[in-house]
């Protein structure tokens, strides 16, 4: 995937991932991240994916979503404590 | 499991060891203070020896000057970070920013993919002390959350603490 694809993908995937519509998407970056995921039987799995990172912001909030280079799905999300006046 | 015989002998003489110390802090009218003896001394017991009817037992008295803390990783000992503080007294910038990279250096002993990301002098409180980071890419592509971290001693030139988190890359699920 390269950048221009990871944008679209990351236009797409927002709403679902709960983005609100007023964050502009400022940047997208390579990177390789961890994510662990539980299993039924209790251990905690983890692997390396090669994501892009999807930087939302609305002057000081932000939402970041991670996808997966691969697919293009949301692998992981998060934001700023404070999400302004949304 | 070797047990020393010796043991119950020596054990007894600290114990001597501890009340005639805290006997002259209380003689100096220290009562107070007795309480911490036992955080800044630590006594090692030598081999006792026989003179007659009586026992001696050396020792070697060892006074704590700073606290030194370290964490290794719990699945393969490895060093995660360390910090001794007595190494950060006495602050200063008067080393060479590129030698003080050079301690670092030995200290971090960075691996492949290792991008120097910060080599300067700092300053905390008012005192100057040299940073060196290094962060993990592959092939240029960022590894998150994996980097090194080392403070040196601008006056000393040597390295007080390090930070380090880094692992290799693994695609396939398991345990960490």
């Amino acid at each position: 995937m390269v950048e221009q694809e990871a944008r679209k993908h990351a236009e797409a995937e927002r709403a679902k991932a709960g983005v609100p519509e007023v964050f502009q998407l400022e940047w997208v970056q390579q990177r390789y991240i961890e994510i662990s995921r539980s299993q039924p039987d209790g251990r905690l799995l983890v692997r390396d994916f090669l994501a892009w990172i999807a930087h939302f912001s609305l002057g000081q909030a932000w939402w970041e979503l991670a996808l997966n280079d691969a697919t293009g799905h949301v692998l992981r999300t998060a934001r700023s404590r404070s999400q302004g006046e949304t | 499991m070797e047990t020393d015989p010796q043991a119950g002998t020596k054990s007894i003489a600290e114990d001597r060891l501890w009340e005639y110390l805290e006997g002259q802090l209380k003689k100096q009218g220290q009562a107070d203070a007795t309480e911490y003896l036992r955080h800044f001394l630590k006594p090692q017991a030598g081999e006792p020896v026989i003179r007659g009817d009586l026992t001696m037992v050396p020792f070697d008295m060892y006074h704590r000057v700073s606290d030194y803390t370290s964490k290794l990783d719990a699945s393969d000992g490895s060093i995660m970070g360390w910090h001794f503080q007595v190494l950060a007294d006495d602050p200063g910038d008067a080393i060479p920013a590129a030698d003080a990279l050079k301690a670092a250096e030995a200290e971090a002993a960075p691996p492949a993919g290792a991008a120097l990301k910060v080599s300067e002098y700092e300053r905390s409180a008012d005192a100057p002390f040299f940073v060196a980071r290094w962060e993990h890419e592959e092939n240029g592509i960022p590894v998150e959350m994996d980097y090194i971290h080392v403070l040196v001693n601008g006056k000393s030139g040597r390295p007080y603490a390090l930070y380090r988190k880094w692992h290799t890359l693994d695609f396939k699920p398991k345990e960490r």
